[in-house]
């Protein structure tokens, strides 16, 4: 149930880009030039002026985003925009081709193009699954909330401190034989890292899982006193609730990298298509 | 021996004033002061304590310098003045009795020397009478009566005794100042102080600086500790210093030795206009008369000088009110229409003359031709009307229309409720003349005269029960009533009334809002939102049967409860009524049966709101967080239409989710422009205020002192310096001036930067509304009121 109205949702952009669609494909069916259909024909002049002017327009949202003051709309009706014109591009700009394709700087813009739309796509596909998982997430984890100007990350960050905290108290007052795994979960937890750990989210490794298997095992082992047991019962909760937090905080790192991860395809690789489109567009007036 | 024309007792700021402007008519006249210092009063505030110069609206008259400053430098400037003009002081001079009568009194001193007079002005305040514990060995030398430095005292066990502001900031600077502070309240809860003062000492108590010993006395002194009596019985506490803040009364018997009345009842003694006791000849000003303020205090020593001297001045208020009120003066003076006011206005009439000059200071006089808009619908206004001349309509709708007389009010709705205006007003057919009171000043007054909070209650309940009911209804109809009606304060989640009990009244919800719940299958299922304004618990009057709902509290809730058997009464009287009662009745419950069926998922999300304080608000944030993508643009988007100040944080704040829920709202920290502002209540120099638009607002007078930041309790006031100047983007690349695009040094606070509050404010000058809203690309982020809000959530598919 969405209490808002997303960007998926627009009706007007989804018809104007169904629209545009339907009279790219009516144009280049209806037009049959002897040449065959490619881009120097009317129709595909048309479509290829058409898809550069949406390419532009679409390039511009990164602009218009940062202009916070100086524009009235809201930017969730640009990104609507953004979505279904893009998504309307992948006809026009396709039939504006003809479907010739060479190794040659014209190709090239195609082939950026598209892929700077598939990465949209995969944006999209992102941005409308992530949110939800993500809310899910921390807040299963979430026990009470300290304060109501902290962040749930934060109340979940604190309350590994405050189990850390806990487990050096305990080191004094367990038998040794659970040191080497309270040491383990307390020096080599480690939460993010390199790209690929965060993208991954995994917990297989996780220095307090191993530590709790170790301590369970640690645990069932031992003849213990009623004053011990209380205490080691106290650390495989502990140990257990860290676990979990841990995994808690390494998913919702993957979340967040994929959030933008998309943007490092999208952003950079639009770059590079205005640069190929410039030289394409500047290139066909050589062929006249 | 000289006679002098004047003696002034006590050297505090009324005294200084009346010696001051003595010296510089070059009138005879001697200051007594009993301290080895002058104004032993301030002198004794805490060190570096920043003294306020309120009210605002009142002009000084005096002859010393006085504005907003430091402890410190205000007796610097006081005891310079007082050189420069050679006042003739006499210290370590204690006044034991006055002797004689007009013309020619005797001042009997302690030390047994004596001072003639021809009047005197006694001006000794009230702190020269602390209350004291009363306990055994309070006298040896451990119990202080006020805290002078705070900085004195490092590492030391201290007791605070008192639960008033005076303790409260004693104990809050001492623990500050890493020492272990227990501070004793005699009560359950903090509530005599002032709401900052409040909400600082509970934070200090939470976060264990403090600790606080409740429903606690002091028993006895033993060696180096106290011997504190509490539920648990007497305990021990160690203490190094114990400082006890309880408080100043008038030293009646001083009072009454010197010829002072004290009216039945009264704290401070009776005084004429011009300040004059009932003993001729003796004026009692400042503190003692009633004016504990300091700029009421210098301007009272002055004008007493004045009429001593025969050259009586009016107040220093009288030419303001008098050009106030210059279009309806028409050759009379002001004192004649001050009184012509206080008797026509029901709202005044338990007023001083003096009490009205002040509180219509700060009030604002209007004429309209007829027909002319006083307030319009859908306003926010939260100020009250007085009508002085003429009479003013109201229309209800085209054809009805409700006639306010002269001599009444209206708006009150706005002032007691904080919602927009429900109506216009128009000016009258002979045009009409209305005094506009703004909100803290119509508090003031409210909280300052029974008379006039009695008549503005009763008027309330007669109007709510007019457009409920039938704007027929006469004060005579509902004399029953108006007589038997009860105001009742509600806290945050505690019930009106409970599903199957038996219903034993009617109530009307003056401010804050309730929501209407109903167990499904064991589950309480929210039905319904009722604003402020709304009359609950009718139906099971009318159908004599047990409440078929719960009613709660979803914010603190006043509200006002008629009682069965007068709400019955009045409905058999009137048959008509009962037709309207049952109407809305039924039409309530269409609706709420609708909604019943509808769905708990829904239901569970507004409970959520409620709970979190959403009912308060005005127009709050919410985020659906199943489209949000944690971006911040909306921070962003804030911090660059705000001074690089995000005035709200995305991430904070409560979050409605769970496995099994079907939408995610979550309310992140920003300003909710609640109906009754919790940051108002307590801002000394009044720089909030709620802008038409309805936007709580705050102005350039901010002084940067916290208190609202402090009483806002969803945190979204924040205090910060201006940061820098954000880079530009070519001088940034090319000489590395200001900050990275985008990046912002923190802000480094300074004399000439100061850190102020900084709040949300709607962006009510920023074109295309809210940025935050603006600025998110996927639109999951609203600004909304309550009713909008759980509109959305019922309509959501």
């Amino acid at each position: 149930m969405y209490v808002q109205t997303g960007f998926l949702a627009s009706r007007l952009w989804l018809w104007i880009g169904i629209l545009i669609s339907t009279a790219a494909l009516v144009a280049y069916f209806a037009h049959n030039p002897p040449q065959g259909r490619d881009g120097s024909t009317i129709v595909g002049y048309g479509l290829g002026g058409l898809s550069a002017l949406i390419v532009v327009y679409l390039s511009w949202l990164g602009v218009r985003k940062r202009r916070f003051a100086s524009s009235t709309g809201r930017r969730r009706n640009v990104v609507s925009a953004h979505v279904f014109l893009g998504l309307a591009l992948i006809v026009t700009a396709s039939l504006h081709t003809g479907f010739e394709f060479e190794w040659s700087v014209h190709t090239l813009t195609y082939v950026l193009l598209m892929i700077v739309i598939l990465s949209g796509i995969w944006g999209i596909t992102v941005y409308s699954g992530l949110p939800d998982k993500m809310g899910r997430n921390v807040s299963e984890m979430i026990i009470e909330k300290k304060r109501h100007d902290m962040t749930d990350l934060e109340q979940l960050d604190e309350d590994v401190e405050e189990i850390d905290r806990k487990l050096e108290r305990a080191l004094q007052f367990l038998p040794d034989a659970f040191r080497p795994p309270v040491k383990l979960s307390l020096e080599k937890t480690r939460i993010g890292g390199g790209l690929i750990s965060i993208l991954s989210g995994s917990s297989k490794g996780c220095a307090t899982a191993k530590a709790y298997d170790q301590v369970r095992e640690v645990a069932d082992q031992g003849d213990w006193g009623e004053d011990e047991r209380k205490r080691i019962s106290e650390l495989v909760a502990d140990m257990s609730r860290k676990r979990e937090l841990a995994a808690c905080l390494r998913r919702d790192g993957r979340y967040r990298a994929l959030l933008s991860l998309w943007l490092w395809f999208h952003v950079p690789i639009t770059v590079a298509l205005l640069v190929t489109l410039i030289i394409h567009v500047v290139l066909v007036f050589f062929y006249w | 021996m000289t006679t002098y024309k004047v003696a002034i007792v006590g050297s505090g700021p009324a005294g200084i004033s009346a010696a001051t402007r003595a010296a510089s008519m070059g009138m005879s006249h001697v200051l007594l002061e009993r301290a080895p210092q002058l104004s032993n009063t301030i002198f004794k505030y805490q060190k570096g304590k920043y003294i306020m110069a309120t009210p605002d609206a009142l002009p000084l008259r005096t002859e010393v310098k006085f504005e907003a400053d430091s402890r410190e430098a205000i007796l610097e400037s006081w005891t310079a003045r007082v050189n420069d003009l050679g006042v003739n002081v006499q210290y370590n001079a204690e006044v034991t009795a006055i002797e004689g009568t007009q013309g020619s009194f005797t001042v009997q001193l302690a030390s047994g020397e004596t001072v003639q007079a021809e009047n005197v002005v006694v001006a000794i305040g009230l702190q020269g009478n602390l209350r004291k514990m009363g306990v055994e060995g309070e006298d040896d030398g451990l119990v202080h009566y006020q805290l002078d430095d705070p900085k004195e005292y490092w590492d030391k066990d201290i007791v605070v005794i008192g639960a008033g502001d005076a303790a409260i900031e004693n104990a809050v600077a001492l623990a500050q100042n890493e020492n272990r502070v227990t501070i004793v309240n005699r009560k359950r809860e903090f509530a005599r102080a002032k709401p900052g003062n409040i909400s600082l000492i509970l934070g200090a108590i939470k976060d264990e600086m403090i600790e606080c010993a409740y429903n606690t006395n002091p028993v006895r002194m033993q060696d180096g500790a106290i011997v504190l009596k509490g539920p648990e019985g007497e305990q021990i506490v160690r203490a190094d210093r114990v400082i006890a803040r309880l408080g100043a009364i008038a030293p009646r018997k001083f009072i009454e030795v010197i010829g002072g009345v004290f009216e039945e009842g009264a704290d401070y003694p009776r005084v004429s206009e011009n300040y004059e006791s009932d003993r001729p000849g003796i004026y009692y000003v400042g503190a003692l008369a009633g004016y504990p303020l300091i700029k009421h205090c210098l301007n009272q020593g002055y004008e007493v000088i004045q009429s001593i001297a025969g050259q009586p001045v009016d107040g220093a208020d009288i030419p303001m009110l008098t050009e106030k009120f210059s279009s309806m003066l028409q050759g009379r003076s002001v004192y004649d229409l001050l009184n012509e006011v206080r008797d026509t206005v029901s709202l005044f009439n338990g007023l001083t003359i003096l009490q009205l000059r002040e509180f219509l200071l700060e009030a604002d006089i209007q004429t309209y031709e007829p027909g002319g808009k006083i307030i319009r619908k859908g306003e926010a206004g939260d100020s009250l009307f007085v009508i002085v001349r003429g009479d003013v309509d109201i229309p209800i709708s085209d054809a009805v229309s409700f006639t306010v007389p002269q001599g009444s009010f209206f708006g009150e709705m706005g002032l007691v409720m904080g919602r927009r205006r429900n109506s216009d007003a128009l000016g009258g057919k002979d045009g009409t003349s209305v005094i506009e009171i703004p909100r803290n000043a119509a508090l003031k007054l409210i909280a300052s005269s029974a008379t006039a909070r009695k008549t503005l209650m009763d008027t309330i309940v007669l109007r709510k029960m007019q457009t409920f009911l039938s704007p027929g209804l006469t004060p005579e109809d509902l004399k029953e009533v108006l007589d038997t009606y009860e105001v009742i304060n509600f806290s945050r989640g505690e019930a009106l009334m409970q599903e199957g009990e038996e219903a034993d009244a009617v109530y009307v919800v003056q401010s804050g809002s309730t929501a209407v719940t109903k167990e499904f299958g064991g589950k309480d299922v929210v039905l319904a939102y009722l604003p402020a304004g709304s009359l609950v618990g009718e139906t099971a009057l009318l159908n004599d049967a047990p409440r078929n709902a719960t009613v709660r509290a979803s914010v603190g809730v006043e509200a006002l409860k008629i009682r069965k058997d007068v709400f019955q009464r009045l409905l058999d009287s009137k048959p008509k009524v009962r037709q309207i009662v049952q109407k809305v009745s039924a039409d309530r419950a269409a609706s709420t049966g609708a909604r019943a069926s509808g769905n708990e998922a829904k239901s569970k999300i507004v409970d959520f709101l409620m709970q979190n304080g959403i009912g308060e608000a005005t127009n709050a944030i919410a985020i659906d967080n199943k489209l949000c993508v944690r971006c911040d643009m909306c921070e962003t988007a804030c911090a660059e239409t705000h001074d690089g100040i995000p005035r709200l944080n995305r991430a904070a704040g409560p979050t409605y989710s769970a496995r099994d829920a079907q939408a995610q709202v979550h309310i992140p920290i920003s300003c909710r422009h609640c109906e009754h502002p919790h940051c108002m209540a307590d801002c000394p120099p009044n720089a909030l205020y709620r802008s038409p638009g309805g936007a709580v607002q705050i102005n350039d007078t901010c002084i940067g002192c916290g208190n609202c930041a402090r009483n806002c309790p969803y945190d979204a006031i924040q205090l910060s310096a201006s940061p820098r100047k954000r880079g530009n983007l070519l001088t940034w690349l090319l000489f590395g001036a200001g900050d990275s695009p985008g990046k912002r040094r923190p802000a480094q606070k300074s004399k000439e930067n100061k850190e102020l509050a900084r709040k949300c404010d709607l962006c009510e000058d920023v074109r295309g509304g809210p940025a935050c809203v603006r600025a998110c690309p996927t639109g999951a982020i609203i600004r909304i009121g309550p009713e909008g809000l759980i509109k959305k959530i019922q309509d959501a598919a």
